[in-house]
Parts: C-alpha cells; sequence; structure tokens
C-alpha cells in the first residue's frame, strides 16, 4: 500500500469504520513502514487529546442565570399539566383534550391547510364526534380499545394500528403513535398519513385526535370500501422529540 | 418528591455541561441557549418515558440535546444554501477557517468553520460514529471523512505550533 492510501484512510481506520479488508491492509502497511505507524499513533494520541480538552472545557460549564430562567419560565405551562395530572379524581372529567376535526376533499390528512382545533372537554367533544359511537371515557386517556393488529417501532417511538371497521358508509381505522412525541400544534400540522385500497388512496371524511404525553391517539374515517381489501396506512413527519433515520412508516393491514 | 422536582433535580447538576455542549456544537451562545431551554421541554415532556432512572438521565438529555442543536444545523444549512467545496486543503482555506495562534483546544476547535467544528465536536466530544454524524448532520459519509480529515490536521498543526512555543517561552 503506498503511504498516501495510508493517509487518506487514516481517519477511517482510527475510528473503526473500514471494512475488515481495508484494515488488514493498513494494519499491514503499519508493520512494515515506520513513518506511517508513527502518524498512526500520533495522529490517535491527537485524538484523544482533543477529547479530553473538549471535555475539560465542557465540565467546567455554567449554564447562564439568563438562560436559566428562560428555561423555568418556558417550563411553566407543562409544570401545570403535571399539576392537573397529580389530581386522577379529576383527570379523567375535566382534563382538556385537544380534538382536531378534519372534513378533507383531499386524499390525505395534510392538515396545514384544513384544520379546525377544538378545544372542549374531552367526552362532550367525543360524544358530539361520534353522536352514535358509545365512547369508553377510557379512550379519553389515549388509550385504545383491544389490541393492535399491526405495529411498528423505530428508535423507540411505536405505531400500532387496530383493526379497521368497514361499514357501508365508511371505514373507520383507529391507530396511536406512543414514544417521545412532540406536544404541539405545530408540529401535528405537519403530520401527514395516507390509508390506502387496491385502488390506490382513500379520500378521508373524518379525522380525531386525541394527545396525551407521549401519545396520540387518531380515529379516521375514510370513503368505503369493498369487503375484504387490504389496506395499507402510510404515516410521515411524525411529531418526534427525537428525529429517528426512518420518517415515512407503512402498515399493511390483511383483509 | 414530585416529577418536576425530580426532573430539576436531575437537569440541574447537567445545565452546565449540556449548555457547553451545544456551544460547541453550534459555535455561539445565544443559540447554545435556545437549544438547551428546547431540549430542556423536550425531556420534561418525554421525562416518564426515561429508562434507567437517574443514572440514565445525563446520557438520555444529551441525546435529546444533541438531536435538538443537528436539527439546528439542518435548518441552517435549508436557509442558507451554500455551495462550497467539500474538500479544502490547507491552501485554499477561507480566512475564517485559519486559527488564531492563541488559547487552547477549545480556543482552537470554535474557530473552525461550522461545518468542521460540528463534525469535530459530535466526534470528539460526544464519541458518535461517522455514519451517525452523516445522518445528523444529512451530509454524505464521505463528507464527514473529507471534513474531519481537513479539520484534524488544521487543528493539529496549530496546537502543536502553540505547544512549541509554550515550550520556546519557557
Amino acid at each position: 500500500m503506498p503511504c498516501d492510501d495510508f493517509q487518506a484512510e487514516l481517519v477511517e481506520y482510527l475510528h473503526g469504520s473500514l471494512p475488515p479488508d481495508r484494515k488488514a491492509a493498513i494494519e499491514n502497511h503499519l508493520s512494515t513502514c515506520q513513518a506511517c505507524a508513527e502518524e498512526a499513533v500520533a495522529m490517535r494520541d491527537f485524538g484523544r487529546m482533543l477529547s479530553r480538552g473538549l471535555r475539560e472545557w465542557v465540565d467546567e460549564g455554567v449554564c447562564p442565570p439568563d438562560v436559566m430562567a428562560q428555561i423555568e419560565e418556558s417550563l411553566r405551562p407543562a409544570r401545570r399539566r403535571s399539576w392537573w395530572k397529580s389530581w386522577p379524581a379529576y383527570a379523567s372529567a375535566v382534563a382538556a383534550v385537544f380534538i382536531l376535526v378534519v372534513v378533507a376533499a383531499s386524499q390525505t390528512m395534510d392538515m396545514s391547510h384544513q384544520i379546525a382545533s377544538i378545544p372542549l372537554v374531552g367526552g362532550l367533544a367525543t360524544n358530539l364526534l361520534y353522536p352514535n359511537h358509545d365512547v369508553d371515557v377510557d379512550d379519553l386517556d389515549g388509550r385504545t380499545p383491544g389490541e393492535p393488529v399491526a405495529s411498528t417501532e423505530h428508535d423507540g417511538v411505536r405505531l400500532d394500528v387496530y383493526k379497521p371497521v368497514t361499514g357501508t358508509d365508511a371505514v373507520r381505522i383507529q391507530y396511536a403513535l406512543r414514544g417521545e412525541l412532540l406536544d404541539t400544534q405545530a408540529a401535528m400540522t405537519r403530520f401527514e398519513a395516507t390509508l390506502a385500497g387496491s385502488k390506490g388512496a382513500l379520500k378521508i371524511h373524518r379525522l380525531q385526535i386525541v394527545r396525551t404525553t407521549g401519545e396520540v391517539l387518531l380515529t379516521a374515517e375514510y370513503e368505503p370500501v369493498l369487503p375484504g381489501q387490504a389496506l395499507t396506512l402510510t404515516v410521515k413527519n411524525l411529531p418526534l422529540t427525537v428525529p429517528v433515520d426512518k420518517d415515512e412508516w407503512q402498515v399493511s393491514l390483511k383483509p | 418528591m414530585t416529577s418536576e422536582d425530580r426532573f430539576f433535580a436531575l437537569f440541574k447538576p447537567e445545565a452546565g455541561r449540556l449548555y457547553r455542549t451545544a456551544w460547541a456544537i453550534l459555535g455561539n451562545e445565544a443559540d447554545a441557549g435556545d437549544a438547551v431551554q428546547e431540549t430542556t421541554i423536550r425531556a420534561y415532556r418525554a421525562f416518564d418515558q426515561l429508562k434507567g432512572g437517574a443514572v440514565a438521565f445525563p446520557a438520555w438529555i444529551r441525546r435529546i440535546l444533541v438531536n435538538t442543536c443537528t436539527q439546528i444545523i439542518r435548518k441552517r444549512t435549508r436557509v442558507i444554501p451554500v455551495e462550497r467545496p467539500e474538500d479544502l486543503s490547507e491552501e485554499r482555506m477561507t480566512p475564517d477557517m485559519q486559527l488564531s495562534l492563541d488559547g487552547d483546544v477549545w480556543d482552537a476547535v470554535r474557530e473552525l468553520d461550522e461545518r468542521y467544528r460540528a463534525v469535530v465536536v459530535l466526534r470528539f466530544l460526544n464519541d458518535m460514529q461517522l455514519e451517525d454524524i452523516a445522518t445528523a448532520l444529512d451530509i454524505p459519509l464521505g463528507t464527514v471523512k473529507s471534513r474531519l480529515h481537513t479539520a484534524l490536521k488544521v487543528l493539529r498543526t496549530k496546537l502543536q505550533a502553540e505547544n512549541g512555543e509554550r515550550r520556546g517561552a519557557v
């Protein structure tokens, strides 16, 4: 191996990201070339010195008082929510949830243009939305009925999809996101979801979203499909606290 | 002790380190303050999902911080698209990338251009793998390697020169 090739791959070698054959070639070269061996040791020691120097500097850090004050101020709304959560006797009756109703003409739930936000007491809002549906109050805590029929999980965030109900007027599907979720409306306006049947994406008629900390439960009604069809739910731009590698998730539902 | 008390009891000892980590990645204190604030809100809201208890808290919140910072960098990149050569040789470095001759490791690192500084900090302060840095910054792996290679050459030359001067002065 020429010394120039070694220099080009030195960074990768020191960071352990070379494939085994290249690593073996480097090590073979180091055993025969004293100058490159010395350079590798010097670069490794330099990297360690760099890490140590940066960590020492970080360990000496103090968060400025004005930044701490801003942080305390910005957490006030969240802290009030925690206070309500600590009163379970009242929580199920009066905890406000956001009900987002979408009546969409498009084939996807791009809510940024057509959203109506109605903060209401949960039970009342849910009954208004589904007057003929017998709603369990537990739904308002983000709990879903039964076990999911399909799930997918990436980096600690899980998408659970519940059994779709196919009627003559609509297909209703429920799904839940659980994990490190952003609890802001701005994050939800970027969220998109599509339900597709055998002939492509279905038109959405209605969507209900119940958000609680760490969980978003969505109930959506789509145009009816013929019974026995496989359905595919695709969600993207998830409201995640911690970005994950995979931003578009797909779940297939067998008939 | 309430959940809120527990959170702040764990957060406050980490605040200084988080602040400086954000400063190191983002390059200025104003953005560092914003990043720590956003990180704290995110962490507080997800606090009940922390697995591993108090021991796991520092690494957990640091991970949220690094993600917040790299998101900010990616947004900067989208807002200000700049066409620049990725394989800068030392001869082609811009004046703002040249390092001054005073200060220690951080002083040398902070004077790197953002593209180089972020890669160095994520690698050597946060121990991130090169592939993870590429993903976090939304740049090709080859770009991470070339930036790291160039930045290390610059830093080494700079810090060795400083050490030489100090030895000469003694």
